[in-house]
């Protein structure tokens, strides 16, 4: 018992765990070229176990392809540090003036690995876009998809029934919330690409794709940072043990398009699977975009958007002049300037919600302090020496 | 003995300053610094036309000086008035480096031990050359060295020729030398033109021979729009620093509209004539007028224009180099003799060199209103700088030599490896939007670059360490303790900076994004190196390795390091491509090697070590 | 068993582990379920026209004044820059002829498509303008500034930024770039049967990419 608690409080395991989170970050950078920075973090940061395989391109890739190197993910790492850390300073804690700076790193990093999990877990990234003089009051994420079914029959507003796509297995059969119906998923392709084939059979009987011979070719996912993958999926739509049809959903098939509807017993749903959308009760109004190049250039110097927010409750209302590193956090929200549109008449931000955003400055406070405190007193002490000697 | 050491040594940086100091610009009648001074908006910021001539250059010929074919030796901006005023001479100077000719396939071309070929040379080839250049891969990122030469022609031949007719118009000698005429007869055909034109598209008649030859100078004038490469006529007074300035052929086209030629324009053409009718008189006074002109417009500017070109000519990185060199090598000599005297004259001739990096550094920093480290150029001046500091600072308490060789070396190497950045052009650059604040560079970038001084400053003890540990039988226990506590000392500070740094990059990030970690190549570079330094104090906490495991943690830590500073650069081009073709990839492979190297030397056997040190750990 | 151990040992663990765990609740209750919301009445999109018209609508392409064009230098545009370029598998080049830089042909299963490269002095009216005239091309109605984001966005081409449009009609479609290029712009469209030019999007990027235009040499 306490020879295990000795092992996983030793400074010996603290060095290989560090070795293991270097060679870890190593090829998780490598590997960034084969699988973009995206899926690279899943699959190496955020995971306990990962294999490295040698890449195809390498020189001699073709016969070497076999080799791979497993090592432990982030979560593996992460965690058994935090038992290291923990057992060590509960087993040797001491409260020493010389050691302060110690606990202070050691506590901001115990700190940052938690709050790292926590944003892993819990932030939300999303883009919104807003034209100018116009307004927006969602922002979407290509990286994830929905179902929508869209109620639009009340005059005064819309009600969305959302399923979001990573419960979309095949052959499953779920609930849509608050209605009578249910989704049945004939099929689901991350990515597919859209190709007229009238002759060819197609599971769906409605809509576009019985309309225009429309059928879906599934396609690898393309995992780097700037593709969007054309989410895909077959989905017949029961209401009670009848079926209403079968319908080709894609984010392609989008507002460019005439829009496909269930008819239920008793209402219309507007249906499709589009890019994630997230609702905020406020909205935001682009008051004007400006771009600033350097003079003689076409390098981009400056970009900002002046907006202004609408929300319910008039006192929330508040003005703001967006700009690089000056975003605005609003009602739990932060908005960044992250792109404009190729006219420049719309801006596009970045949303983030983040609810432990503050812990990392909490703890590189900590840090900071703590090195500035240790270095401070070697650094005395090495000048005291000199000058005696 | 100590004085003649002394004298010796002061003789020895006197010549190498002199090599360097002595007046670059000869004597022509033409006043070459003023039309050096001339400004020209380039990459968002005003310079001297000098600024441009030497980048130029560098691209062009991987050098700062011309050897014409009747063995004469031009400065950058010599050439460059050949280039824009006299081009028919220009074209005969051979300044297109072609490290490999015979490889290229051009019949005729390659002659034994020539580097350098004029346009002259390569016209015949032209056509073969544009060919070539299409059927080469168009990721830059993936063409071997083949691929690369001819692209770096290709390109070199458009540059060359877009920088030729940043002056005046496409044309032969004949046009050149009735330049400033052509421009009045442009002017003074434009009203009645205008009219002639409106008549054509009202279906009245009109004059003909009048519209034609008016359409004429409109074509050309457009071609010269999309071929001149500079932008050299500020927009009429007042000027605002913002404004986009026009090149050449934009500003003739202007005027249609206008009606007005800037004056900046007719001084570069009278400035044309005057230069090809060898009218020195005429040439220095066009140019003095012109210089009042530039003054009255840029009151803020005209100070800083002329400082880069004087920096321009006094080169502080180049002399520092040939110091720190000479700091090396009296440091080895001072191993085997004279030790305190040869020891002093290495610090004080390395806190010579320091003081000129500083000030390289700074006037940098003045010239470009910026932080010290904006590109990769400038970080690998600064990690010099840094080590420099930080060895120059060990040297002064320590007095043994080694601080101030591994400061020598390292500041030797990243200003060598700067001076080779440098060849892709301007160093001097704008940053895009996202870069662009002070603050931040001047705190994350500047901290994390410190960071990389320390860490290949440890390097660099650690390295000192193993071979005088294997090799010099002096070294004991007591020095060996000494030298290891520096670099425990040195990590320690490295351990903070990148710290530091690499957490001020995720507050950045944060301001930036909304994301304070994203795991990019960068990202994780910072943050090998913070865990690199970790493991070394770590491991020396725990007992788990003594001097020489040190050394070689210390050692790893260099390849570390230089992984996060060049490593990450090669990756992230897109999808599947590792830059294994990149001429960096090589010599990042290289140094990898050469660290390993060390490594293994620093783990010999004890039996090996022939120093004291050594002995006394054995038993 | 390890857990329990620690709980039992550290209180300072004790504490982080129910943190975790308290996360762990928190992560399950925050990951996207199925869910339903009201949200204020969305404008429905425009209803797009069912069939292609064949005549192409009013062209509203006209030169802006404030464009420095002369008569004859669209000639003289015509002359400047040669056009580099790979042709993508399964496409066939065709010869250029009249204003067309380059013109490529395919022929599939799913019907057939071309890309073919114009270039005009200056803007044509402007990316809207544009737009709105391939839009008409597709059997598309015509957009408002506002809802260019949707159907655009940028891309390089020949190291300069250009706008990739993307307009996916009923029967035809037509994706391309607009790229302006020293007061010059240049149109690399690919229009054809929708499924086929949405199956060879692909290869229009890839051509693309492939695009060098050259200022000419002397």
């Amino acid at each position: 018992m306490s020879a295990l608690l000795q092992i996983f409080g030793s400074l010996k395991l603290t060095v290989i765990l560090l070795s293991a989170s270097m060679v870890l970050i190593f090829f998780g950078t490598i590997d960034q070229v084969e699988y973009g920075i995206w899926h690279t973090q899943k699959l190496y940061f955020e995971s306990f176990v990962v294999a490295w395989q040698y890449p195809a391109v390498w020189p001699a890739g073709d016969q070497l392809t076999w080799l791979r190197i497993p090592m432990f993910g982030g979560y593996t790492i992460g965690g058994l540090m935090l038992i290291n850390l923990t057992v060590a300073y509960t087993r040797r804690f001491s409260l020493k003036a010389a050691k302060l700076g110690l606990y202070a790193i050691h506590l901001g990093l115990m700190l940052l690995i938690v709050s790292e999990l926590l944003t892993d877990l819990l932030a939300q990234e999303s883009q919104m876009t807003v034209p100018e003089n116009g307004r927006a009051n969602y922002s979407q994420t290509v990286r994830e998809n929905e179902l929508v079914l869209i109620d639009r029959s009340h005059p005064e507003h819309d009600r969305v029934h959302a399923l979001p796509t990573h419960l979309l297995k095949p052959g499953r059969t779920l609930d849509i919330p608050d209605t009578s119906l249910r989704a049945r998923v004939i099929n689901f392709y991350p990515n597919a690409q859209l190709v007229r084939a009238p002759e060819a059979k197609s599971p769906a009987n409605r809509g576009v794709a019985a309309k225009m011979g429309v059928t879906a070719i599934p396609k690898a996912p393309d995992y780097s940072e700037k593709a969007i993958n054309t989410a895909t999926a077959y989905i017949e739509i029961l209401e009670g043990e009848a079926s209403l049809g079968t319908w080709l959903l894609s984010n392609v098939l989008d507002e460019r398009f005439p829009a496909q509807t269930v008819q239920a017993n008793d209402r219309d749903f507007k249906i499709a699977l589009r890019f994630q959308r997230h609702y905020y009760p406020f909205e935001i109004e682009l008051l004007d975009f400006a771009h600033d190049k350097y003079p003689g250039t076409e390098i981009p110097f400056n970009f900002s958007s002046k907006i202004v927010t609408h929300h319910p409750d008039s006192a929330k209302n508040q003005q703001a002049l967006i700009y690089m590193n000056h975003p605005l956090r609003y009602e739990g929200h932060t908005f960044y300037q992250a792109s404009f549109s190729p006219d420049e008449t719309a801006t596009i931000l970045q949303v983030v919600r983040n609810p432990g955003w503050l812990l990392p400055y909490v703890s590189v406070l900590l840090m900071g302090l703590g090195m500035s405190y240790q270095f401070g007193l070697h650094f005395r002490k090495y000048l005291k020496k000199r000058n005696t000697a | 003995m100590k004085k003649i050491i002394y004298s010796l040594a002061a003789l020895l940086v006197l010549l190498i300053l002199g090599r360097y100091l002595r007046s670059a610009t000869p004597d022509t009648g033409y006043d070459l610094n003023s039309f050096a001074e001339l400004p020209v908006q380039v990459g968002g910021r005003i310079k001297p036309l000098d600024s441009v001539a030497r980048n130029t250059l560098l691209v062009l010929a991987a050098r700062q000086k011309v050897e014409t074919i009747d063995g004469q030796t031009l400065s950058p901006i010599e050439w460059f008035l050949d280039l824009t005023l006299r081009p028919e001479r220009a074209d005969t100077h051979p300044i297109f480096k072609i490290a490999f000719p015979d490889d290229l396939g051009l019949d005729g071309l390659a002659q034994p031990g020539k580097r350098h070929y004029s346009f002259t040379d390569l016209r015949p080839h032209f056509e073969t050359i544009n060919q070539q250049f299409r059927e080469i891969d168009p990721e830059p990122k993936t063409r071997d060295a083949y691929q690369r030469q001819i692209a770096e022609l290709n390109n070199g031949l458009s540059l060359y020729h877009r920088v030729m007719h940043s002056l005046h118009p496409i044309g032969g000698a004949q046009r050149l030398d009735q330049l400033a005429d052509e421009y009045r007869s442009y002017l003074s055909l434009l009203q009645p033109a205008m009219a002639e034109l409106r008549k054509q598209q009202a279906g009245e008649e009109y004059d003909t021979e009048l519209v034609k030859t008016f359409l004429g100078f409109g074509e050309d004038y457009l071609r010269l729009s999309q071929t001149a490469h500079l932008r050299v006529i500020p927009p009429p007074a007042p000027i605002d620093p913002m404004d986009d300035w026009l090149n050449l052929g934009d500003e003739l086209l202007n005027v249609i509209q206008t009606g007005q030629l800037s004056p900046y324009a007719m001084s570069y053409a009278s400035l044309t004539m005057a230069y090809r009718a060898g009218d020195a008189t005429t040439f220095n006074q066009t140019l003095a007028d012109l210089r009042q002109r530039v003054a009255a417009d840029f009151p803020d500017d005209i100070g800083r224009v002329h400082f880069e070109r004087l920096f321009n000519g006094f080169k502080p990185f180049a002399i520092a180099i040939d110091l720190y060199i000479l700091v090396f090598l009296f440091v080895c000599i001072s191993w085997l003799r004279w030790p305190t005297t040869l020891g002093n004259a290495a610090f004080w001739i390395l806190c010579l060199a320091f003081v000129l990096h500083t000030f390289g550094l700074a006037a940098r920093m003045y010239i470009q209103d910026r932080p010290p480290v904006t590109n990769l150029y400038s970080s690998a001046v600064f990690v010099g700088w840094g080590a420099v500091l930080l060895g120059a600072f060990l040297e002064k308490f320590h007095r043994n030599g080694i601080g101030a060789a591994m400061a020598a070396l390292v500041g030797f190497s990243t200003l060598i490896i700067a001076h080779h950045l440098a060849m892709t052009g301007d160093t001097l650059e704008m940053m895009r939007a996202v870069l662009d604040s002070n603050f931040w560079l001047a705190t994350h970038v500047v901290i994390i670059t410190l960071g990389y001084s320390a860490m290949f400053f440890a390097g660099a003890l650690a390295i000192a360490f193993t071979f005088l540990g294997l090799l010099r039988r002096k070294f004991d226990k007591d020095a060996a303790r000494s030298l290891c506590g520096m670099v425990y000392g040195i990590t320690c500070f490295a351990a903070l900076f990148s710290l530091v740094g690499t957490i001020l990059g995720g507050i950045w990030a944060d301001q930036s994004w909304g994301r304070f970690w994203g795991w990019d190549p960068k990202e994780n570079g910072a943050l090998m190196i913070v865990i690199m330094c970790a493991i070394t104090l770590h491991a020396r906490w725990g007992g788990i390795v003594r001097e020489r495991g040190i050394m070689a943690l210390a050692i790893l830590g260099n390849i570390v390091t230089a992984w996060s500073w060049f490593g990450t650069n090669l990756l992230g081009v897109g999808l599947h491509s590792y830059g294994f073709t990149d001429s960096g990839f090589l010599w990042m492979c290289a140094f990898a090697l050469s660290q390993l190297l060390c490594i293994a030397l620093a783990l010999l056997p004890l039996r090996y070590w022939r120093s004291e040190f050594g002995r006394e750990r054995r038993v | 068993m390890l857990i329990l151990m620690l709980i039992q040992n550290s209180p300072l663990s004790l504490k982080l582990l129910t943190l975790s765990a308290g996360l762990v609740f928190l992560v399950s209750c925050d990951r996207t379920k199925p869910q339903s919301y009201t949200i204020p009445k969305e404008a429905q999109a425009p209803a797009t026209p069912p069939v292609a018209p064949k005549t192409e609508t009013a062209a509203p392409a006209a030169a802006p004044a404030n464009m420095q064009i002369l008569p004859g230098m669209a000639e003289a545009a015509q002359a400047a820059g040669a056009l580099q370029f790979q042709t993508p598998v399964g496409w066939q080049k065709q010869a250029p002829s009249g204003i067309r830089k380059a013109e490529l042909a395919y022929n599939g299963d799913n019907g057939s498509a071309t890309i073919t490269v114009t270039v005009f002095p200056g803007d044509v009216g402007g990316l809207l303008a544009n737009v709105n005239r391939w839009r008409g091309q597709a059997g598309l109605s015509a957009i408002t500034a506002a809802e260019l984001p949707q159907v655009s966005s940028q891309r390089i081409i020949s190291n300069h930024r250009s706008t990739y449009v993307r307009l996916p009609g009923e029967t035809q479609s037509i994706l391309g770039g607009l790229l302006p290029f020293h007061g010059k712009t240049w149109f690399f469209k690919m229009s054809g049967d929708t499924a086929a030019v949405l199956a060879q999007e692909n290869a229009l990027l890839q051509f693309l990419d492939s695009v060098l235009i050259e200022d000419p040499h002397h």
